[in-house]
């Protein structure tokens, strides 16, 4: 079934197309909000709201983008919206970069957890801003718009963020802790 | 030599350096492998891969959906073609089948928590029809008397557990609270399964209620005895 007859009987309540498109997109969906949830329980609450959201206003979407970034639109709003909301962030499984496991084969996954738990670690405004900016490719002006900052303030949150991440990185490339993480590719960025 | 700082580096992923910081990049080999390491970092932030949510996490936004109107009751289908069995539907099983799993479940919580804070008692759950009798039976009066025969029992195993406690002087159990938690998070699992499956159910709405309510005054006893005992 093609993806517009599945957002069609989508729009009609249908649940198993609704949940066709979430098979399709939740990893997606999952990904963003939990990058800026920064831990897994909020994430779990930010990416059900996101979907709530987007399932009510299917009837609204038009084609007029693609309903990949029509929903992930709506994906960083809801998880923006909701974080703004939370009075103080609850980190029940907070993972510091140094607690990451270390992935035994693959230099990229290992790095991909690094970078991860390195976000985690990050105040919530730099940490919007990265993942909006280097991992979710806005521009500053669509930043400005979503956080209700202007384009040089998401800037300046924005070279702020890159240099912690790479002092967090760093700090870990100085104090090894094992002989077999030395020859990792993550220490070297 | 001053070394350009961090901030201007990571400016610089994005942007031309003026003529005094591409000069200092040329003599300096310390910034101009920072500055290498930070692209590196930024184009490694933007291949980080899509996550897949945890296990579980489309029931319980289903359960929402459902919730608040936004998917229709599952479709009707007959799971066996024609026949006496042809009204027989999918949709009724499924809310038969749900309920049968919750109080056969809940019969034996009540059973199980009676056992641990208040002695032995007989294994009610052996007499508790299971959902692979229901499915043995295409029967729509047969069903229905399991289902009606389960919840007699799960009634008759709360009612046996509420009287022994009141026997031993009000909402205090004895017994592990650990163990009454986790029978009763069984309980919560199979309300939200037979909720889900039949979420216009009145009945197992409620039962589910006073499970989730029945497993949040456990966790509040469990919480206070550990700050007693200086856990937290």
């Amino acid at each position: 079934m093609s993806e517009a007859d599945l957002i069609r009987r989508a729009c009609e309540g249908d649940g198993p197309a609704i949940r066709a498109l979430y098979e399709r997109y939740a990893p997606r969906v999952y990904a963003v909000v939990r990058r800026i949830a920064g831990d897994d329980e909020l994430a779990r609450d930010y990416a059900q709201e996101a979907w709530i959201r987007a399932v009510r206003a299917l009837p609204t979407f038009r084609g007029e983008s693609r309903f990949s970034t029509w929903l992930h639109r709506i994906a960083v709003n809801a998880a923006l919206q909701a974080a703004r909301k939370a009075e103080s962030r609850q980190r029940h499984e907070r993972i510091s970069v140094e607690e990451v496991p270390v992935a035994p084969a693959h230099g990229d996954a290992l790095l991909q957890q690094r970078l991860e738990g390195a976000l985690d670690r990050l105040p919530e405004g730099m940490r919007q801003v990265l993942i909006l900016h280097d991992v979710e490719g806005y521009t500053h002006d669509e930043i400005g718009e979503v956080l209700g900052v202007t384009a040089g303030t998401s800037k300046s949150q924005l070279f702020k963020a890159r240099a912690k991440i790479r002092a967090l990185l760093r700090s870990l490339a100085d104090h090894p802790r094992s002989a077999g993480e030395t020859g990792a590719r993550a220490w070297s960025i | 030599m001053e070394h350009l700082s961090l901030d201007v580096l990571s400016r610089l992923v994005d942007e031309p350096p003026t003529v005094a910081e591409r000069g200092h990049l040329d003599r300096c080999a310390r910034c101009a492998s920072e500055l290498e390491a930070l692209e590196h970092q930024t184009a490694a932030l933007s291949a980080l891969p899509d996550v897949r949510p945890v296990r579980g996490d489309w029931e319980a936004l289903e359960a929402r959906l459902i919730a608040q109107g936004l998917v229709q009751a599952a479709e009707v289908r007959p799971i066996t073609s024609g026949g006496a069995s042809g009204r027989w539907s999918r949709m009724r099983w499924l809310r038969h089948a749900a309920s049968v799993a919750l109080f056969a479940t809940g019969a034996t919580v009540g059973a199980a928590a009676a056992r641990s804070g208040l002695g032995a008692q007989g294994d009610v759950s052996a007499t508790v029809p299971s959902v692979a009798q229901l499915a043995a039976t295409t029967d729509p009066g047969e069903a229905l008397a399991l289902v009606q025969e389960a919840e007699r029992a799960y009634i008759g195993a709360l009612v046996h557990y509420r009287q022994l406690v009141g026997a031993r002087g009000g909402d205090e159990v004895a017994g592990d609270p650990a163990v009454r938690y986790a029978a009763l998070e069984q309980l919560v699992q199979a309300g939200q399964a037979a909720v889900s499956r039949a979420p216009a159910d009145p009945f197992l709405n409620g039962l589910l209620a006073s499970a989730l309510a029945e497993q949040q005054a456990v966790y509040r006893r469990m919480s206070g005895a550990a700050a007693q005992d200086g856990w937290f």
